[in-house]
């Protein structure tokens, strides 16, 4: 019984991971929609993701917040759902809430509990880890990267720079064919998927 | 794994105290290694440094933030690279300018473009050249750059070796390599020009070595083409002979490395030769004018690459070169003057 539960926590798992990297089509897609639905495991899970997908993308941008309380909202719709159950030890007025019926509640709790030590970890870890942006401004600053006009001309006739996408089609196919050099492999496949050349 | 003996607890007591014991000089024998290891990174030759860069490649799985400065743009990407030995993939989302996501299973490369909806699947012959690249040009590499070590930093938070490759002549560009101490990954990678000034920079901005990739997952998404237009460039293999060129003029440390025929927007196809000295390379495009297409004469520099574009009369016919390379553009100028057309 308890293997089979965490099987279900583990696949869950593994669909709000697959769901959040886009990698789920036809079948598999609705699958993962219905898990999510029905799981709050997933739900949380599938929060978590894209709470990292926003703090990688944006740094700890409105995105971030935005979506947060978003969740927040959502969590305490439900949390206020179950509380508003009739319980019998409510209805005495007892103020007191036995533990099978506040069951539901716990575990709603529990799931609160761990999305905001998840956010809390995720936090911390932005903190500690430089978004890229924070690390794209400190690569910009003290190394600046020169505009290129500083390459001695042999020849004396003066360069005309030119742009035309004509030209662009062409370096990209340079880039392409050019993993001729040992740089190429570590880096300069990466450095070629990474860079767009700006567009006029 | 050698099974551990069954001890007693008076014996495990004892352990734990010896092993208290043992941090200290434990910390100094790291000490010595890390002294070791720097005698070591002063002594690597080019080729050294270099194969020890691309086995790290070829062992590690990381995920990481990728960031390239060039001519004042920057973009960065999130990388998942993952290998077994045998098989290197990598993922490279581009988290800046157009959406677009890249796959590479060793020499196989498929470029998703979410927006047109269109695919790119492709074969890089070049990717799988390498390591075998360096047995073949490593003496020209060594003859056109030295290495110097340049002490460490830290980069992505992790500590790394400086080497500086710097040309020997002016017809190259030189190299800063960060290299992280421990596995030899290239971390940050700046080329220079003549000046020392930095033209180009890649560099992780955070990086998790040996992180979980499932390289199932990205075979699963590599091909998940469901949507996508998928198209294939039309490459033709030729020799430069054949096509009635050559270079007369060799360009020092420069070797022919393949030579294609592609179709280009123009619907004539162009002739591309490809050189490299082992560390920079250099395409030589060859198209018959055509003034309905081909335009202005010059040149294009974007970070440490640069484009010469020039119309030559050669056998009576006139054509439109486009030199492209990570070269200083005095190179690009030798390889247009040593081209010469055999009919």
């Amino acid at each position: 019984m308890q293997e089979t539960k965490m099987q279900q926590a583990e696949q869950a798992h593994e669909l709000a991971s697959a769901l959040a990297d886009g990698e789920l089509q036809g079948a598999e897609f609705t699958q993962a929609l219905l898990a999510l639905e029905s799981s709050p495991e997933a739900q949380s899970r599938w929060h978590s993701y894209h709470l990292v997908g926003d703090v990688m993308r944006a740094g700890a941008g409105a995105a971030v917040s935005a979506h947060d309380a978003e969740f927040v909202a959502r969590l305490r719709l439900r949390l206020h759902q179950e509380e508003g159950r009739p319980q019998p030890e409510a209805r005495l007025g007892l103020g007191v809430v036995s533990s099978s019926a506040n069951d539901s509640v716990w575990r709603w709790k529990l799931v609160a509990g761990l999305s905001s030590l998840a956010v809390v970890a995720v936090l911390g870890w932005q903190l500690a880890v430089p978004s890229p942006q924070a690390v794209q401004m400190a690569v910009s600053g003290p190394t600046p990267v020169q505009p290129q006009t500083s390459v001695a001309q042999t020849n004396a006739e003066p360069p005309v720079m030119i742009r035309d996408p004509r030209l662009d089609q062409l370096i990209t196919a340079h880039q392409q064919l050019g993993g001729t050099s040992a740089l190429q492999m570590p880096a300069g496949f990466l450095r070629n998927a990474t860079f767009e050349r700006p567009s006029r | 794994m050698p099974r551990m003996p069954t001890l007693s607890w008076p014996r495990l007591i004892l352990l734990a105290a010896l092993l208290s014991g043992l941090v200290l000089p434990a910390v100094a024998d790291q000490g010595a290694t890390g002294a070791a290891s720097q005698v070591v990174a002063r002594e690597r030759s080019i080729s050294e440094w270099l194969l020890r860069m691309h086995e790290a490649s070829r062992r590690r799985a990381y995920i990481g933030t990728l960031v390239v400065s060039s001519g004042g743009s920057m973009a960065s990407a999130r990388v998942w690279h993952v290998c077994d030995g045998e098989q290197q993939m990598e993922r490279v989302e581009s988290l800046t300018g157009t959406p677009r996501s890249t796959f590479r299973r060793n020499d196989e490369v498929v470029t998703f473009s979410p927006l047109s909806r269109v695919a790119v699947a492709e074969k890089r012959e070049a990717l799988g050249l390498f390591p075998h690249l360096l047995k073949t040009v490593d003496a020209a590499i060594e003859q056109h750059y030295g290495a110097s070590p340049q002490g460490s930093e830290r980069v992505a938070g992790f500590e790394a070796d400086i080497v500086q490759l710097t040309p020997r002549d002016s017809l190259r560009f030189g190299y800063r390599i960060w290299s992280e101490k421990r596995t030899g990954l290239v971390v940050k990678l700046q080329t220079l020009d003549d000046q020392g000034r930095v033209l180009e920079q890649v560099a992780f901005s955070e990086l998790q070595l040996d992180a979980p990739v499932s390289m199932d997952k990205l075979n699963r998404m590599m091909g998940n083409t469901e949507g996508y237009k998928v198209e294939s460039p039309a490459l033709v293999k030729t020799t430069p002979a054949a096509e009635g060129w050559r270079l007369a003029q060799e360009v020092p440390g420069f070797r022919a490395m393949s030579c294609y025929r592609r179709p280009t927007a123009s619907g004539v196809d162009a002739l591309q030769w490809a050189f490299s000295d082992g560390l920079a390379s250099v395409s030589v495009f060859i198209e018959v004018y055509d003034p309905r297409h081909h335009g202005q004469e010059g040149l294009q520099a974007l970070g440490a690459t640069h484009a010469l574009v020039r119309r030559v009369m050669a056998g009576g016919t006139s054509w439109w070169l486009t030199l492209v390379g990570e070269v200083p553009a005095q190179t690009l100028q030798a390889f247009s003057q040593g081209l010469e057309r055999t009919r």
